[in-house]
């Protein structure tokens, strides 16, 4: 994980989001969107409360596992609480993890729409919810849970969705609950374009391109350290 | 000296972007971590 530059969804995604709209982005894998939405969540929540702000769901364990990794590595400094609700784990154990509490909750749509439905997540701090990988989870048949789990959901919460095609369920479900969307679409084409920043170093002669290398892998470790 | 130069600036300009969205020290702090380069021989 990491930037390169900017992406397009990273630019003009996240503003949306912290303004607290309503948000459909369309883009493939490697756009960035993920860091796009864990930017936004990460400056949306309330450093200060403990309760459950933010609900991502996922379409599956492994995915919900990556966020969470992805969100402790951004969030070093922020240092949230994130709890991975899925299937396979033990149903005390799950219960046990969410009263210790948790500001942001990733889980696949079953076990969340479980503990919902037991009391055991609250919905009353809820802020955000990301509906991420939303063709994926409707593919593996998730939507009758979505449903519920929006239902459950305080009119009130920004929901965003996130993926790289927009299924006609996931259409009907956005204009079932979403207040003015805005959409952003960005086409594969234009991503590979403007999301790579690239230079080059001039060298006077051909054997002078060790010494240069050298001195940039030099510098990058220098700068990996600082950033550290 | 030029790919220190150029590398300091690309770090400059995406930190740049980000922190005209007001966010939080400590988030930028951990966005600033995650700024990566890859180089093509």
């Amino acid at each position: 994980m990491g930037f390169e530059k900017l992406s397009d969804i990273q630019a003009q995604g996240i503003l949306p989001m912290l303004e607290g709209k309503d948000l459909i982005v369309q883009s493939r894998a490697g756009s960035g969107k993920t860091i796009a939405f864990i930017i936004s969540l990460l400056q949306l929540i309330d450093d200060n409360a403990s309760q459950c702000q933010v609900l991502i769901l996922e379409p599956n364990r492994e995915l919900a596992r990556h966020i969470q990794q992805l969100i402790i590595d951004l969030g070093k400094y922020i240092k949230p609480k994130v709890h991975t609700c899925i299937g396979g784990i033990n149903l005390k154990e799950e219960i046990e993890k969410l009263q210790e509490g948790a500001k942001i909750i990733v889980g696949t749509p079953g076990r969340v729409h479980e503990m919902l439905k037991r009391g055991h997540i609250k919905t009353t701090y809820f802020k955000l919810l990301v509906m991420d990988e939303a063709d994926d989870l409707f593919a593996v048949g998730f939507e009758e849970q979505i449903r519920e789990i929006l239902k459950i959901t305080p009119e009130d919460v920004q929901i965003t969705v996130f993926s790289p095609t927009i299924p006609l369920e996931v259409l009907r479900l956005t204009r079932d609950f979403m207040k003015d969307p805005v959409t952003i679409l960005v086409r594969h084409e234009q991503f590979l374009i403007q999301n790579t920043k690239q230079f080059y170093i001039p060298l006077d002669k051909a054997e002078s391109k060790v010494d240069a290398l050298i001195d940039l892998f030099e510098h990058i470790g220098k700068f990996e350290k600082r950033n550290t | 000296m030029l790919a220190k130069e150029q590398l300091d600036s690309i770090q400059d300009e995406i930190l740049e972007k980000f922190t005209q969205l007001d966010l939080k020290p400590d988030l930028l702090r951990g966005i600033s971590g995650k700024i990566q380069f890859t180089i093509f021989l």
